[in-house]
């Protein structure tokens, strides 16, 4: 490698050399930019994607949470009058679902706020820009994953603002949702799920930035064929190099020797 | 007198041709607005088998080439699969 003499023949074409490069990075800087005669005159190419999330309470009215061994509606029948007259005491007007229950209704009701009538719901107030996901929420804390009573629905946008918007409506569609099916099917209010918004939007987070490959990959592209360009044509028409006078003396002499 | 045995080395004209071609493709849809994902790869591989066709294009090159595409596809298929 003779770095010398590459840096000479940069120093040959160096105005081809310096016009490629100014091509080089405008080309690179449209390809991130997006020029434009109106008002915003630059924008990005790309948008970047935030995502907000919001969680949900899968439970029943009373707050079932709050005992200590709320009182559950019996699976199996009873057995025998004293047990029912003892149930039917503690019941009372409060009945309770198996707690165990719950988890299994989040993992379920997941896949039902990603639905087909859930989006339609959503589509009564505009169309959806971005993706809507639903996930029971897993406690990992113990060692091994346990699903809890909670929903978490993530929205994602171009901006923040849409990002938490998404979250919001989603939410409320799943929620209506519920709520008419739950009054088309006359389930009494006291045996209905209910699904009470813990966390409305959490402060959205950046999931996906702008890439920068794509420039790069245009940059060296056009870098790559100005380089090529200047050594060909040095190839094609190679530089006569002025040989010092010592040189050529030397030769001579060398010459007559020689002969 | 002696006849020395030479020849005359070709002009580079097609490498600079294709070269040549390739930045017009690329500045053209950079500034029409066309989608580049696939157009600024495929114009950086053209540019440089057209500056290094000497050494690209050696049949040692070549089956280097073949061998990283297949392991290439293989990997592919196999994260696929592992997806799946």
């Amino acid at each position: 490698m003779d770095l010398p003499l590459y840096l000479r023949v940069l120093w040959r074409f160096r105005l081809l050399v310096a016009l490629g490069t100014a091509i080089a990075l405008l080309l690179a800087l449209m390809v991130t930019v997006k020029f434009s005669a109106s008002s915003p005159h630059f924008s990005y190419r790309q948008n970047q994607t935030y995502s907000s999330e919001a969680r949900v309470f899968v439970t029943q009215q009373g707050f079932p949470w709050g005992y200590a061994a709320p009182p559950t509606v019996p699976t199996t029948p009873a057995t025998d009058a004293a047990t029912a007259a003892t149930a039917a005491k503690l019941l009372g007007t409060k009945q309770f679902a198996d707690p165990t229950r719950f988890p299994s209704l989040a993992v379920l009701y997941a896949y039902l706020a990603m639905g087909d009538p859930v989006k339609k719901i959503m589509l009564r107030h505009g169309p959806v820009k971005g993706k809507i996901v639903a996930s029971p929420v897993i406690s990992t804390q113990s060692g091994y994953g346990t699903t809890l009573p909670l929903v978490a629905i993530s929205g994602t946008g171009t901006t923040k603002r849409a990002a938490v918007a998404l979250t919001i409506r989603a939410t409320n569609a799943f929620r209506r949702f519920l709520a008419e099916q739950q009054a088309s099917n006359k389930i009494p209010p006291q045996n209905r799920v209910l699904l009470n918004v813990i966390s409305k939007a959490d402060p959205p987070t950046l999931v996906k930035g702008r890439s920068k490959t794509l420039p790069l990959v245009v940059f060296i592209t056009v870098i790559l064929a100005v380089l090529g360009l200047v050594f060909m044509l040095e190839n094609m028409r190679p530089r006569v190099r002025t040989v010092p006078a010592d040189d050529v003396a030397r030769l001579r002499t060398h010459e007559q020797q020689s002969a | 007198m002696e006849v020395v045995q030479g020849s005359v080395e070709r002009q580079p004209v097609a490498p600079i041709a294709i070269i040549l071609a390739s930045l017009a493709v690329l500045t053209l849809s950079v500034v029409g607005g066309v989608p580049l994902k696939t157009i600024a790869p495929v114009s950086c591989i053209v540019v440089i088998v057209a500056i290094a066709y000497r050494v690209a294009l050696r049949w040692s090159s070549l089956i280097a080439f073949v061998i990283g595409w297949v392991q290439w596809n293989k990997r592919k298929e196999l994260d696929r699969s592992a997806r799946d």
